[in-house]
């Protein structure tokens, strides 16, 4: 049951993204990576907020995990019935079995590593929290190190981990498995998501090519030999990717990072804006899964690289006139 | 009296080496690694003439967007100004990871093997980019990461076999939960295998981590019971003294510190703790509180 995790957070994210779109504009078109993409963030955001008032008016963890799953279920349910599909994409070019299988095949290789190697776990309190969350039913009320009670009140911005408390909620959903939870299911879920922030761009590099199936596979491919290859130096993203899967920055820099910057991308080439709200959905969702430094900061300065390409683009295209 | 321009000299000398060496630093660790630092800098120039080749908008924006980004992250001001204003960004050199390496990579590899026409062909040149790939990463090798799984809950088998015991007590005596004191190794698996464990002081004690979030001072005598549990002889009358005096339901002694010189097992501790269970040969005592204490 607590490997279908990823499975059920990907699809309901993908619920929720086309709920998201049928808010802000039901014409645009727009991919299942996409959907599902901004769907998490979605998903994150609505978490975050339920935890602001749930802390400062020290609700039970268990009663705002059942608010929050109810509102999942309806929102589930909403757009299941009333947001538009999409047309199914036929394959063209020549036949790339090989390609999808080599792809699949590293794929696996990299969750195999989750089940083979005990994740990192220096200067992280990640799991503890969790157990400490789950035990106690209350939102950092019980030290994660040592799980007693806290003897000084933490502060509230102390309290509001958005991410380990949304774990704590994942377990409620399978009990008595938060280690395989946060060292397996959260690091598939968020390499799941990895790869389809980067299928985003792909559909910018290859979608107009003859070769666009064979094109994709090798770019999967590429993917996750850079995190195999990346796994062995003791830090950097693909190490993380790997070995510290479950962390925020993980998920701002393989999911958050590329995928804004493909969603700023779209937004200077079609200057459509849907494009600019979805932008500021992600980088609302860095502030929840990390601090600033290590989430909106990022974001930030590849926004703003971003922006000088697109100024010189401009100007380069007046003096062209 | 003269000012010593030789001291100044030296001083400017070594900021610039500095700079210099810092500059080589993360230039030699983009991707992690020496080896995907050059494969980035050889992607990255491939890209520059694609752009003219294909003359599409997202190869010349990619392409700059990484170049600009390059400049941005290895020059020694955003260096200074990240170590000023973002420290967090300063650990595992994470300002680098701005860097786009994977679209970089994935871009010209993807768009090198589909411009071979024969099929034979593609799967010989993606054999070669998996090798490069591979090789790449080990070129910074480091064994920080490769901790095999000993068991399937990914906690080291004696520690796992000992702390089934000590649910089993818990659950045999009806207690919600249970306060374990004993080695540090134990004490961190515990936390994380089960809620129901708490333990006298944190793996922060021992490991010196800073974590912003959690803000704990020890207390002088959790220092002490730490220290006391780090020495190779056990004073095993203070243990139980201490375990006593602050409701440790549990202790995990390490056989090899517990056992005589005879090798024999003391069946309890004082009369405050008894034995609760043995493992075969090396491994965890498992004491447990007396009902009465």
């Amino acid at each position: 049951m607590v490997y279908l995790l990823p499975v059920f957070l990907l699809g309901e994210g993908v619920l929720l993204g086309r709920l998201l779109r049928l808010i802000f504009k039901k014409d645009v078109r727009m991919s299942l990576a996409e959907d599902c993409l901004i769907g998490t963030c979605g998903m994150l955001l609505i978490w975050q907020l339920f935890m602001m008032p749930g802390i400062k008016c020290n609700l039970s963890f268990s009663l705002l995990c059942r608010i929050y799953s109810g509102v999942l279920f309806v929102c589930a349910c909403v757009s299941a019935l009333i947001a538009p599909g999409r047309e199914v994409r036929s394959s063209k070019g020549e036949n790339n079995l090989w390609i999808i299988l080599i792809a699949a095949l590293i794929f696996c290789l990299q969750i195999a590593f989750y089940f083979a190697f005990v994740p990192d776990r220096e200067g992280d309190f990640t799991l503890e929290t969790v157990n400490a969350t789950l035990q106690s039913g209350r939102i950092y009320m019980n030290h994660p190190a040592t799980g007693q009670a806290f003897v000084q009140d933490m502060s509230f911005r102390g309290k509001l981990v958005t991410l380990p408390l949304f774990y704590a909620y994942l377990c409620r959903l399978v009990p008595d498995a938060s280690l395989q939870v946060v060292c397996r299911a959260v690091p598939v879920w968020i390499l799941a998501l990895s790869y389809m922030a980067y299928s985003a761009w792909m559909d910018v590099f290859f979608s107009k090519s003859d070769k666009e199936g064979l094109l994709r596979g090798v770019g999967y491919t590429i993917i996750g030999l850079l995190n195999i290859g990346g796994s062995f130096s003791g830090n950097g993203i693909f190490y993380y990717q790997l070995h510290r899967g479950y962390r925020g920055e993980t998920l701002v820099y393989s999911v958050l990072l590329p995928f804004f910057i493909y969603l700023i991308y779209r937004a200077c080439s079609n200057k459509k804006p849907i494009w600019f709200i979805y932008s500021c959905v992600v980088f609302l969702t860095s502030f929840c899964v990390v601090d600033i430094q290590k989430g909106a900061a990022p974001l930030l300065l590849g926004f703003a690289v971003c922006s000088l390409i697109a100024i010189a683009e401009t100007i380069r295209k007046k003096v062209q006139k | 009296m003269q000012p010593d321009r030789h001291s100044g000299d030296d001083q400017k000398e070594g900021a610039e080496v500095r700079i210099v060496e810092e500059m080589q630093s993360a230039l030699e660790m983009i991707g992690g690694s020496v080896g995907f630092a050059a494969v980035f800098f050889a992607c990255l120039i491939i890209l520059w003439y694609g752009k003219y080749e294909r003359r599409t908008m997202s190869f010349s924006y990619l392409f700059w967007y990484a170049l600009i980004m390059l400049i941005v992250t290895i020059n020694p001001l955003t260096r200074y100004l990240t170590e000023t204003y973002l420290p967090e960004m300063v650990r595992d050199a994470m300002y680098l990871w701005l860097l786009p390496m994977t679209p970089v990579t994935l871009l010209v590899c993807a768009e090198a093997v589909a411009g071979v026409e024969k099929r034979w062909q593609q799967v010989v040149l993606l054999i070669a980019v998996i090798v490069i790939l591979i090789l790449g990463g080990t070129s910074s090798f480091s064994d920080k990461g490769l901790n095999p799984a000993e068991t399937y809950d990914l906690i080291p088998a004696q520690d796992k076999t000992v702390l089934d015991l000590a649910e089993r007590y818990r659950k045999e005596n009806g207690m919600e939960t249970i306060m374990i004191w004993g080695e540090n190794s134990v004490m961190d698996t515990a936390r994380i295998s089960h809620g129901s464990f708490y333990t006298l002081y944190g793996r922060d004690l021992w490991q010196g981590l800073q974590e912003t979030q959690i803000p704990w001072n020890y207390e002088s005598w959790q220092m002490q019971a730490y220290e006391l549990m780090q020495e190779q002889d056990l004073s095993l009358d203070l243990i139980a003294d201490v375990g006593i005096t602050h409701h440790c339901d549990v202790l995990i002694l390490s056989r090899v510190k517990v056992a005589t010189e005879g090798g024999v097992i003391p069946r309890e501790i004082r009369e405050d703790y008894v034995l609760y269970e043995e493992q075969p040969r090396e491994g965890y005592l498992l004491y447990v509180r007396r009902s009465d204490r």
